[in-house]
């Protein structure tokens, strides 16, 4: 997982995590594939979210 | 330099008798003072306000601060007649709470989060919220003290560039015949009634919409094929 970020589950809601970025304290929201649902994947999905514009 | 030490027991100032202070001067002057009726004062013998007072001419700070590395330092302070201060004078966020319950964070680059409450504009709550939805998922989204109205879901790829095709302006209307009116919708958005998604149960390729009936509960699932960030506003 990143060392940039921190993810923690939130209550009652089984897909969803809270991930703070270490240094700045932002909070992101992510829910996850039912299928992969751990703290390193909801890190990996904010890190990994495509950063260029897809078109159309 | 003299001082005062006890080693084997507890040492105790005492300003023995009825409506004494125990007053703390340096060179004649006084800078501290525990009063009898246990106020504490620094640079102030006199009580207006509180049980602490911290006071003195021009900008007047307390501080806070944690001795780890990089330590967190808090800080409330008057300046002058101009303004007060209060916040992180490091480079941390500022958490604001209530029932020891963060409600409220301002991020070290400025940006303010309310963390699941509502924002209220003279009365005129404002839900919004941004999430990251991994493909073939669905988020699980319930406005507090709120059962639909008009809402934006806008599209993001990873929260800078605006994708129309899987946005959408929309009025929805709960309870027991859940339905939504389009204001304007992208090509690949859709709605559904149906409750409850699996991550799966729209079309793929598209953003499902589907209301959750009497409970108010928005889920949108995520078909596109990747990973997308959507900012979702109920007005």
């Amino acid at each position: 997982m990143s060392a940039q970020y921190t993810a923690q589950q939130i209550e009652g809601v089984n897909n969803a995590w809270h991930v703070f970025h270490n240094e700045t304290g932002k909070r992101h929201i992510v829910f996850c594939n039912e299928n992969k649902n751990t703290a390193e994947d909801a890190v990996a999905l904010l890190t990994e979210e495509p950063t260029a514009d897809v078109g159309v | 330099m003299s001082t005062v030490k006890s080693s084997s027991e507890d040492l105790t100032l005492n300003a023995d008798g009825s409506g004494n202070d125990v007053v703390i001067q340096s060179n004649g002057t006084t800078k501290a003072i525990v009063t009898a009726e246990g106020n504490v004062g620094i640079g102030t013998t006199s009580f207006s306000y509180g049980k602490l007072e911290v006071a003195d001419s021009g900008y007047v700070a307390s501080a806070v601060r944690s001795t780890d590395a990089s330590g967190a330092i808090a800080l409330l302070a008057a300046n002058s007649s101009s303004e007060v201060r209060m916040g992180a004078i490091s480079n941390h966020p500022l958490s604001i709470r209530t029932n020891n319950t963060e409600r409220m964070r301002i991020n070290a680059d400025g940006i303010v989060d309310v963390i699941g409450g509502t924002i209220e504009l003279n009365g005129n709550e404002i839900n919004g919220v941004e999430v990251t939805i991994a493909d073939d998922a669905f988020s699980t989204i319930t406005p507090t003290g709120r059962y639909g109205g008009y809402l934006s879901i806008s599209a993001q790829t990873h929260g800078v560039f605006a994708q129309h095709q899987y946005s959408a302006f929309l009025f929805s209307d709960f309870g027991n015949s859940p339905s939504s009116a389009a204001v304007n919708t992208g090509v690949n958005f859709n709605t559904s009634t149906a409750g409850a998604p699996t991550g799966t149960t729209g079309t793929d390729g598209k953003v499902t919409l589907f209301l959750g009936g009497t409970s108010g509960t928005y889920y949108l699932e995520n078909r596109i094929g990747s990973t997308h960030t959507f900012q979702i506003t109920l007005i």
